[in-house]
């Protein structure tokens, strides 16, 4: 066969027909990052220099407290937390956090959402985890690098999980390749060794770890997985037998709650089952899931409408709900934004419910969905 | 909003994208890449004293933002040192976006050929075909002379042409091995 030969009339043709990659957004959107993203930076000169002090403060505070007059009483056991950590952290900051904090910190101590002002200039990865009770699949978001490969993005969020600290399990997770493949970032490529944890497993065990694939994967927006052991093509189960590839389900879920005890942090959990619409997820939310899920829509608060237009949905809530500042309130709220997520909202508004604020989130005004559910370590790595 | 802003996004915010998404080949790089150079056009619009088409100014911004962004990438890359590259990381460069992967085959080796090229080479065929920038214009916008571009320029026909056809000869060996199993 002839060789086909390209002269330059066919180079310059063949780039003329190009497509033109066009912005995803809207004007209003661009511009609205804009401006925060000037606020920030100079929000960053001011605020981070102050945060490190209030840190070295409250560190100072937690060191030397037990020799203070004023401090001298038992400290319950659920109280010896990492108070040096800035994010997520136990249910209420310390007491003394309390006091040396401004509103602004407060918010972001209590806040189980990711959202894109928050990340500077970093990315984040969501890994989902089984927690460690082995019942459910926790999203944990982890700060890595920027304009790093993705694959490596992951292996540095695994690796910063402080699973004891979170009271999550990385065991079936540890040794796992997750990469995208070459043809398409929709297909992801999960490698391990033949010695994998996973082989030795129940078939609950074999169902976590699958569920921790779909999970990560999803977030970083795969369609499907293609399981290798090793250099060999597909898993061998003991439980599910061989598996080559799953699809990743399409599927929309509402948020939870997810608390496992006092000495743990609160999440943000999706349900494991699909929702069909926002609407009934919205109703699904005011009760407790299986498991360990609880409601994150509280008694007392309710939904009086949901308008949707195009990709902003509307939340009134009743005049008589009570929106108080407690954290469940707040949470709700996040539950909310990150559910409107799954049924590919972009922003959500809040309205009602007599007050005009709520954390950080006000009330009438366009709140982005937020990029990642449960962050851990967000402000302390943006140091 | 703005003004300024919005006169410029109506105007130029296409150009801008397309521009800077064909250099980095990352959407969400792009997003921040084109932010960064409305920071950088906000604080100096005032100063713009119309020497050059306000095209060309903000392509020469957007080309100055770009650059550093490699810059940072290199350092980056060379902080790390020698990276133990896996077998599936050697295999697997960055997938296609859809907008390329929908378009004919030559049309997505003309992509993959592209980031072959050396920078310089990249921003001169991206803006003279992909944008369709006069030379002059290009000479505007890169900040050099038009010989400069027209070298450039050949250049990058020269290689894109040898990568093309390598591309071609190896893909219909593929095709000929599978029609021969």
């Amino acid at each position: 066969m002839k060789k086909f030969r390209w002269n330059d009339e066919c180079l310059e043709h063949t780039l003329q027909q190009m497509p033109m990659i066009k912005d995803h957004r809207s004007k209003e959107e661009i511009y609205q990052q804009l401006i925060k993203a000037r606020k920030t930076a100079r929000w960053k000169a001011w605020f981070l220099p102050s945060l490190i002090s209030v840190v070295a403060a409250v560190s100072v505070v937690a060191i030397y407290a037990p020799s203070l007059p004023f401090t001298q009483r038992p400290e319950k056991s659920s109280e010896k937390l990492d108070r040096h950590m800035i994010t997520l952290q136990a249910e209420q900051p310390a007491k003394e956090s309390q006091t040396l904090l401004s509103a602004r910190e407060h918010d972001s101590f209590l806040s189980r959402i990711v959202t894109k002002d928050a990340l500077n200039d970093q990315d984040i990865v969501v890994v989902g985890i089984p927690d460690q009770q082995s019942q459910i699949i926790i999203p944990i978001s982890v700060p890595v690098k920027k304009y790093e490969q993705a694959a490596e993005q992951l292996k540095m969020a695994k690796s910063q999980i402080d699973e004891q600290k979170w009271g999550l399990s990385k065991r079936l997770l540890n040794g796992v390749t997750i990469v995208p493949s070459r043809e398409s970032n929709r297909v992801w490529l999960v490698r391990v060794s033949k010695q994998h944890p996973v082989f030795s497993e129940g078939s609950m065990g074999e169902s976590l770890f699958l569920a921790s694939v779909e999970e990560t994967i999803r977030w970083m927006g795969g369609k499907k997985v293609r399981f290798f052991t090793e250099k060999k093509e597909g898993m061998a189960f003991h439980h599910k037998g061989y598996i080559k590839e799953v699809e990743i389900p399409n599927k929309k879920r509402a948020y939870y709650l997810y608390w496992s005890g006092s000495t743990h942090s609160v999440f943000l959990v999706p349900s494991p089952q699909h929702v069909s619409t926002f609407l009934e997820a919205l109703k699904q939310m005011k009760k407790d899931g299986g498991g360990p899920l609880r409601s994150t829509v509280p008694k007392g608060v309710r939904i009086k409408k949901v308008s949707v237009q195009n990709d902003h949905v509307v939340i009134q809530f009743t005049e008589d709900s009570k929106l108080n500042g407690l954290p469940s309130i707040q949470w709700m709220m996040e539950a909310i934004l990150l559910t409107a997520k799954e049924f590919g909202f972009r922003t959500v508004t809040f309205k009602g419910g007599g007050v005009k604020q709520i954390g950080p989130y006000m009330f009438g005004k366009k709140i982005a969905v937020p990029v990642g559910p449960n962050p851990i370590t967000v402000y302390a790595s943006a140091q | 909003m703005d003004s300024v802003f919005e006169e410029l996004y109506e105007k130029y915010h296409d150009d801008i994208f397309n521009f800077l998404f064909y250099m980095v080949r990352n959407r969400e790089q792009t997003e921040d890449l084109v932010q960064e150079v409305y920071i950088k056009v906000l604080r100096s619009y005032k100063r713009f004293k119309g020497e050059s088409s306000e095209k060309t100014w903000l392509l020469s911004i957007a080309r100055h933002v770009a650059i550093d962004f490699f810059r940072k990438q290199k350092s980056r890359q060379q902080k790390l040192g020698k990276l133990d590259w896996s077998e599936e990381q050697l295999g697997d460069g960055q997938p296609l976006p859809e907008e390329i992967a929908i378009q004919k085959e030559e049309i997505q080796l003309m992509y993959r050929c592209l980031e072959r090229c050396t920078i310089d080479q990249q921003l001169v065929i991206v803006l003279r075909f992909i944008q369709s920038l006069s030379i002059t214009e290009t000479a505007e916008a890169l900040g050099w002379t038009e010989s400069k571009v027209k070298t450039t320029q050949h250049r990058a026909l020269k290689v894109l042409k040898k990568y093309m056809e390598e591309e071609m000869e190896k893909g219909r060996g593929q095709r000929e091995k599978v029609s021969v199993e």
